[in-house]
């Protein structure tokens, strides 16, 4: 399914590159130059809006106030005044995040998928991913359907990473969520854990990868 | 209105009624002096033979019954005097004798008299006379030419007054009606009516008014004279004000003397040096500016004149049909980015070189600035081959911090290390709550910064043209805007070089609750 993104930015050139870097990354992205233009589209028919703060017409925070009481749409800003005051405006108002001029393509299309991210994955539940699935409420793992048998710390662990998948969280964070605060807490002993849970999912253990200078991630794909 | 033209006007403002008001009181003595005049011409007149005429013929009293003022018992000009004309200095004073302290006033033929200027009775346009009739208890004459005796004194005499008066209105003349009882109080001669016709000499009234005059010019000479030094004063102190706001300021006015002008000159001396102060501090500020443009377009021009030359070289590869190398493009996207870092920490140092500037502080959500700080450089860490990584807690973490100034020194540190860790190497940024505080953390196995170098990066002041030579070493105008900015917000920044190597920088400081 492809994302249709709003994108308000009154520079053509601008205008016109961001469109072609958000279809290169699979979004299907409107284009348009004018912000009173922006006040007329249906927020409904668009999953995320771009919206430049300087824009000609209605001024860029004007739109995203008009957006704001018509949906709760994420909306990302472009923003090449670099002041304090405007970013705090525009996210007083209702923007989710910004990016400030000059950009990368990969960055800006980084915040938008970081903002398109479902937070979906509820506490309870099975967590799935691909041969993986965790079962929060019975406290049981399984591999290719077949059983794992963790111990406590290691299916906190995994349940741990496994409920903010592709993001790394630090050592320091695991030692002290995940460890038993009665015994050793050190980070030395969470590495043990670490690559005893490894050895137990198998072929699969490489799913919990460790990040250099942070800690560990569960290096699982984006659901498609 | 010019000073001098109001000082004028207060004078003539507050002496006419002065003026008016002595003139007043003048007459009203003047009033009494001659009703009194009169009223002791009538009992003399009537002790002095009047009576006997009276009773004995009531109705031709008196003979005559006028006779001129100046007389001295003398009759008129073709006039018989009258036989009950008492003769001597009994003659009342009147007001048209205005310098008369002496009611007897000298004969009009004197030369002397008319030599000093006092009109002789000839030249009076108008006759002066004075009058007498007698009356009876019922204020009844027996005289058929006597006029009726005015209503106001009678009413006054029964009430008991020694004598009481009127005026008498005689065409184009004031006069003065006096009555008087008479000490017998019964007989036809009860009551005497003495009238006089009052007549200002024609000077009269141009005397009156010479006086004040006079005084008035006075006033107005000494006026003229006491206000000339500090018109003066004042004019001078317009000319050296005037002097000094063509010097710029820079000249002070003189301020000799402890009254209201030099008091004036203190204040303006005081607006000045306050005005300079200000000249100055702008004209300081617009150097600085001149020099920040200046020193902006140095920078900017230099990354930019590589970035082109880069591009140059890609376009001449394509256009031979080679292949465009990698490393060109990479270098050709790095100086772009420094060139973004370069311009917005130069716009930072702006803001924070800028006198008495405040922090814009709102709660800042740590984690999203994070975020938002390592996808600005993923990109160029992914070109270069280096593994950029970043933790935060799951839970919200939030300062209060100025956010743009805040990201730019994270963005710093984190550039830095992104430029100067060879390709393959790591950079990982990790957030962290400690307690009530937050930690974040910058680490790279890069060449790290060496021991003799790691004091100078904080103790640095920097300034905007510490920036026109890039540091090999990497200590440029970055991480002096980080520690800067930390230390605004009351934050630690501390350099580190783990045992492993590399480098570690670290931010700490207060966590919103």
């Amino acid at each position: 399914m492809t994302h249709r993104i709003l994108v308000v930015e009154d520079d053509a050139r601008l205008g016109e590159q961001i469109a072609s870097h958000l279809r290169e990354a699979g979004f299907d992205p409107v284009w348009i130059a004018h912000g009173d233009l922006a006040l007329d589209t249906q927020p409904r028919d668009f999953e995320l809006v771009i919206l430049d703060l300087m824009l000609p017409g209605a001024y860029g925070l004007d739109v995203l106030k008009h957006m704001r009481q018509r949906s709760d749409l994420p909306v990302v800003v472009l923003s090449a005044k670099n002041d304090t005051a405007t970013k705090v405006r525009a996210l007083e108002l209702g923007a989710d995040d910004y990016v400030t001029k000059p950009f990368w393509p990969e960055e800006l299309v980084a915040r938008v998928n970081a903002r398109l991210r479902r937070p979906g994955l509820t506490r309870s539940g099975v967590l799935e991913f691909g041969a993986l699935a965790i079962d929060p409420e019975a406290r049981s793992v399984r591999v290719e359907g077949a059983a794992v048998d963790l111990t406590r710390v290691e299916f906190e662990l995994l349940l741990a990473l496994a409920r903010r998948p592709r993001q790394a969280l630090s050592r320091a964070w695991l030692a002290e969520n995940v460890l038993d605060p009665d015994r050793d807490g050190t980070e030395r002993t969470l590495d043990v854990h670490t690559s005893r849970l490894r050895k137990k999912l198998g072929a699969h253990g490489s799913l919990v990868a460790t990040v250099w200078g942070v800690g560990y991630r569960l290096d699982v794909k984006e659901p498609s | 209105m010019k000073l001098r033209a109001r000082l004028a006007l207060v004078v003539f403002a507050t002496a006419v009624p002065v003026i008016a008001g002595v003139a007043l009181l003048r007459e009203r003595i003047q009033w009494a002096a001659t009703e009194q005049g009169l009223a002791d011409y009538a009992l003399d007149r009537m002790q002095g033979g009047g009576r006997e005429a009276c009773e004995a013929n009531p109705a031709a009293f008196p003979p005559r019954p006028w006779m001129r003022p100046n007389e001295r018992g003398l009759p008129p000009r073709g006039l018989p005097p009258g036989p009950n004309m008492p003769p001597g200095p009994n003659m009342p004073p009147g007001p048209n004798m205005p310098r008369g302290a002496n009611p007897a006033r000298p004969s009009p033929d004197s030369p002397a008299l008319e030599a000093r200027g006092f009109p002789s009775d000839a030249a009076l346009a108008v006759e002066v006379r004075t009058e007498l009739w007698a009356y009876g208890q019922d204020f009844v004459s027996h005289n058929p030419m006597a006029p009726t005796f005015p209503t106001e004194i009678r009413e006054a005499l029964v009430a008991g007054s020694a004598h009481a008066s009127a005026k008498w209105f005689v065409p184009s003349q004031d006069g003065i009606a006096v009555g008087v009882p008479m000490p017998w109080r019964d007989g036809p001669c009860a009551y005497v009516l003495v009238r006089r016709s009052q007549v200002e000499p024609p000077g009269a009234l141009l005397s009156m008014l010479l006086g004040p005059s006079a005084l008035l010019a006075v006033l107005f000479l000494a006026m003229m004279v006491t206000a000339g030094p500090v018109v003066e004063r004042i004019r001078r102190l317009t000319r050296e004000v005037r002097a000094s706001a063509a010097a710029r300021y820079s000249r002070r006015a003189d301020v000799s003397g402890s009254d209201e002008v030099a008091e004036l000159a203190r204040a303006f001396n005081a607006a000045a040096t306050e005005v300079r102060s200000n000249l100055e501090a702008i004209e300081s500020r617009e150097q600085a500016l001149r020099s920040f443009v200046e020193n902006t377009t140095h920078d900017v021009m230099v990354p930019l004149t590589v970035l082109q030359g880069h591009l140059t070289a890609i376009r001449r590869r394509v256009e031979a049909g080679g292949e465009v190398e990698r490393a060109t493009v990479l270098e050709a996207l790095q100086e772009a980015h420094y060139m973004g870092s370069l311009i917005q920490n130069l716009s930072a140092v702006a803001r924070l070189e800028q006198e008495g500037t405040t922090l814009a502080c709102t709660r800042v959500d740590l984690a999203a600035l994070v975020e938002r700080t390592v996808a600005r450089h993923a990109p160029i860490a992914k070109a270069r081959g280096i593994v950029l990584e970043y933790a935060v807690p799951p839970e919200p973490l939030a300062a209060q911090s100025d956010v743009t100034l805040l990201e730019q020194a994270v963005s710093n540190l984190i550039h830095n290390a992104v430029r100067y860790v060879e390709p393959g190497g790591h950079v990982a940024v990790v957030l962290a709550r400690a307690g009530t505080r937050f930690s974040l953390r910058v680490l790279d196995d890069g060449p790290g910064v060496p021991a003799e170098l790691r004091a100078r990066v904080f103790e640095r002041a920097f300034r905007a043209d510490s920036a026109r030579t890039r540091h090999p070493d990497g200590l440029g105008l970055g991480l002096s805007i980080a520690l800067d900015v930390a230390r605004r917000h009351g934050f630690e920044l501390e350099l580190r070089a783990p045992e492993a190597g590399g480098t570690e920088f670290e931010l700490r400081g207060d966590a919103c609750a």
